[in-house]
């Protein structure tokens, strides 16, 4: 058993809602002690957002939280008093990384701010991932992963042609852009702490990773002069590329053509006369009849079953693969089954319930939710009696003033 | 400043295609020493339109010039006993190893090299894992987009689901492999441990469902896509020169109807008490018409800046509908100076491109050199 990457590595977390959660929660995963600063005072929304366990809504039951908060400890702090601000710098001083994704200012605010804890902590990192950054003329914006989405122009190049931009449908800046880059980031700095012993600050603005991740719309339009716009499933070099319906109530399968071969194995599975034509034989006469190519293969899939036609298809060296929904992927699908992807942890108030694992597997062992989310303050006395140095009467008296809440 | 990068002395080698490179580049900006390892006719990502003046070569493609840059390149046919002796002796020397859609990827045998050298990292990145009924599967990112979940939750109930822009599918398997992958490298440092790390492509989609998993597990609702479906104040609207989203109705509890309806109070707009109003309900029949009847006259006559500077103002989340122009002349984005030039040395240098993700005060991210010409480095040097 070898020990987890991250171990050893201490984590004050200030994180709520969404991108920066999921951030802490890579690191957690990864072995890493973080502490969820909490308070019921100002929640974190997320404890707020459906689903909920059996349905019945409260601080401790959303599932939607519980994935994103997997592997951490809980404490709540009431940090409009100096009694729980004192005890976070205790915290602190003994920490690797504070990780927040509040709006620029908010942590100085707070009495948690980095030139202060710096004094306190000189090889403290420290990650602040607001929607534009620290610095900056729009530094205030209060951002989501939709607008940031909306602001990045993801949003907008995403979808049909002659439609609105339709999107991910989901936040998507909120669950790999951003987490992923933010845990990146946060590594590299421990890299260089743990070869210098220096801390540093990192400022993450959270369009940026996004931009990051689609560079051609810029560079075409500078290079070529060329604007982007959207294309639906289509992409270049691939003829056809698209979403067919098949048997059952908006079922779907995505096909995608990248070679002549493959598209005379498609031919010669879809069957049928509409895909006749000697000039579609080579990409270029594909090219052009993109319309009704996509016609005619709708034609011939709409009554077949989405798996066995992917599993002839795919035995034939065609790319495809069926429209999965979140059913498909928890109770069916074999591949993730395989793979252990889900996982389901006991959880106080939950029971059993619902976390993804990672999509990464460690030939030297088990990697992944390592315990379920916390309640909502359920590791008050365990860290304050251990980091911060508290007793269970300090404890008692400190919840009965209103500081451990 | 010191000059310091975070990942010195670190030495990936990248056997990469269509997808992996990404995985690469977060290394190579942030200072590792990273070596693209090509089949002698070129990774498949140097063929990869769109071009400069659209005319194909080895030099001229856009993404090619992105995702390589800060990269060195040699090459070498794996098919080869020669070809296999530089890999070993490369992977002898590496601390991290990418192996993605490499054309002889099947001539890369991982365990062997991670028995050559125990504190190497070998990070494989398949379309479904290298184990599993679906591991034969081929894969591109909208297939693997359906299969790990997303897609069905995007576009119209009226016509085929739609995929995001930009083959976000396969470049979320590059982050994940990417933090994996360093937290294995940070522990092989401390402990000479190195890793077999093995992602599939399809559950690092799965990673991006948002709450639809658990939707289903607890309360038996299956997500599906609805972007004509709208509550009042959510979404996107026309304004004088383009479109914004507007996010009034917000997320869960955290609804910013009372910021929205001070703003519109504030622009003396007629109408506009009905959303401060105790029973005023976003999700209420009829809601999205009075919304757009009072919002949209005033939409009309402002910009998307104007707009979006009045969310600032008064806390209502708001943004443009962004073009790539106006990505370039983002005022946050200039002050910022996130976009920067390809290096000088090759046929794009001086293009804007994506800049630092991420800025580290002690050790900043740093685009350095030009992608790579093809084989351009000594073999025998591949981790020097």
């Amino acid at each position: 058993m070898t020990e987890l990457p991250l171990s050893g590595v201490k984590v004050v977390d200030f994180c709520w809602i969404g991108a920066g959660s999921y951030t802490t929660k890579l690191l957690a995963d990864l072995g890493a002690d973080v502490i969820k600063v909490e308070s019921s005072k100002s929640l974190d929304s997320l404890r707020l957002a459906a689903p909920y366990a059996g349905g019945i809504k409260g601080v401790n039951r959303s599932g939607y939280f519980a994935d994103r908060n997997s592997s951490k400890r809980s404490i709540t702090i009431n940090m409009k008093d100096p009694r729980g601000v004192a005890i976070v710098h205790q915290l602190i001083q003994d920490c690797d990384i504070v990780a927040n994704n509040f709006r620029p200012g908010t942590m100085d605010k707070l009495g948690v701010g980095y030139q202060a804890l710096r004094e306190m902590n000189p090889g403290l990192i420290f990650i602040g991932m607001s929607m534009n950054g620290d610095e900056g003329p729009d530094r205030t914006m209060l951002g989501y992963g939709i607008t940031i989405a909306a602001l990045t122009s993801f949003l907008g190049l995403s979808g049909y042609p002659d439609r609105e931009p339709t999107g991910t449908g989901t936040n998507y800046p909120d669950h790999v852009p951003n987490p992923c880059h933010g845990a990146f980031a946060i590594m590299c700095a421990l890299r260089h702490k743990n070869r210098t012993g220096e801390g540093q600050l990192i400022d993450m603005a959270q369009t940026e990773p996004m931009l990051s991740l689609m560079p051609i719309p810029v560079m075409d339009y500078s290079v070529n002069g060329r604007m982007a716009g959207r294309i639906g499933n289509r992409l270049e070099g691939y003829s056809p590329r698209g979403v067919y319906p098949v048997q059952g109530e908006d079922r779907w399968i995505a096909i995608s053509v990248s070679s002549d071969e493959q598209w005379l194995a498609l031919c010669s599975i879809l069957g049928g006369p509409d895909l006749v034509n000697p000039e579609w034989e080579k990409e270029v006469g594909r090219h052009t009849a993109m319309d009704e190519i996509d016609r005619a293969i709708a034609t011939q899939t709409a009554d077949r079953d989405g798996y066995a036609l992917m599993q002839n298809l795919q035995a034939q060296g065609v790319t495809s693969g069926v429209v999965q929904n979140a059913s498909d992927l928890v109770d069916r699908d074999p591949q993730l089954k395989h793979r252990n992807h889900w996982r389901y942890l006991p959880h106080k108030e939950m029971g059993d319930s619902l976390y993804n694992g990672p999509p990464f597997q460690f030939a030297s062992g088990p990697i992944g939710p390592r315990f379920a989310a916390p309640l909502l303050g359920e590791h008050n006395r365990e860290v304050l009696t251990g980091k911060a140095g508290l007793d269970d009467l300090d404890i008692h008296d400190l919840v009965e003033q209103d500081v451990l809440v | 400043m010191t000059g310091q990068t975070a990942l010195e002395g670190i030495r990936v080698l990248e056997l990469s295609g269509l997808y992996g490179a990404y995985c690469g580049k977060l290394f190579a900006d942030m200072g590792a020493n990273v070596t693209l390892m090509e089949p002698l006719a070129g990774s498949p990502m140097r063929d990869k339109p769109p071009f400069i003046g659209d005319k194909p070569g080895e030099n001229n493609s856009l993404a090619f010039a992105y995702f390589a840059a800060n990269k060195q390149s040699v090459s070498t046919d794996l098919k080869t006993a020669d070809g296999q002796r530089v890999l070993l002796q490369s992977a002898s020397e590496a601390d991290l190893l990418i192996l993605s859609d490499h054309p002889d990827a099947d001539a890369v045998d991982l365990e062997a090299l991670c028995v050559a050298n125990p504190r190497l990292v070998c990070t494989r990145i398949t379309p479904y894992g290298s184990s599993g009924p679906y591991s034969t599967f081929s894969g591109d990112d909208l297939t693997l987009m359906a299969m790990g979940g997303l897609l069905t939750m995007a576009g119209y109930p009226d016509c085929a689901p739609v995929v995001a822009y930009g083959e976000q599918g396969l470049l979320a398997a590059d982050q994940f492999s990417a933090v994996a992958s360093l937290a294995a490298v940070l522990r092989a440092e401390r402990t000479g441990r190195g890793e077999l790390i093995d992602l599939s492509i399809q559950e690092a989609i799965v990673m991006a469902l948002e709450n639809a998993a658990q939707t289903y597990q607890l309360e038996g609702k299956v997500r599906n896509r609805s972007a004509s479906a709208r509550r009042a104040g959510s979404g996107i609207f026309p304004c004088k020169d383009g479109q914004i989203y507007l996010l009034a109705g917000g997320i869960g509890e955290t609804a910013m109807w009372g910021s929205f309806a001070r703003w519109m109070a504030a622009q003396n707009i007629s109408g506009t008490e009905i959303f401060a109003a105790q029973e005023w309900n976003d999700t209420a029949p009829g809601a999205n018409e009075i919304f757009q009847a009072i919002f949209l006259p005033f939409a009309m006559t402002q910009t998307k800046d104007q707009l979006y500077q009045g969310g600032k103002t008064w806390g209502v989340p708001i943004a443009p509908m962004s073009t790539p122009v106006d990505l370039l002349s983002n005022r946050q984005l200039l002050h910022r100076k996130y976009f920067v030039e390809l290096p000088a040395g090759s046929p794009l240098s001086g293009t804007p491109v994506p800049g630092a993700p991420y800025k580290l005060s002690a050790t900043p991210w740093k685009l350095r050199t030009p992608a790579p010409v093809l084989g351009r480095l000594d073999p025998k040097d591949a981790t020097q």
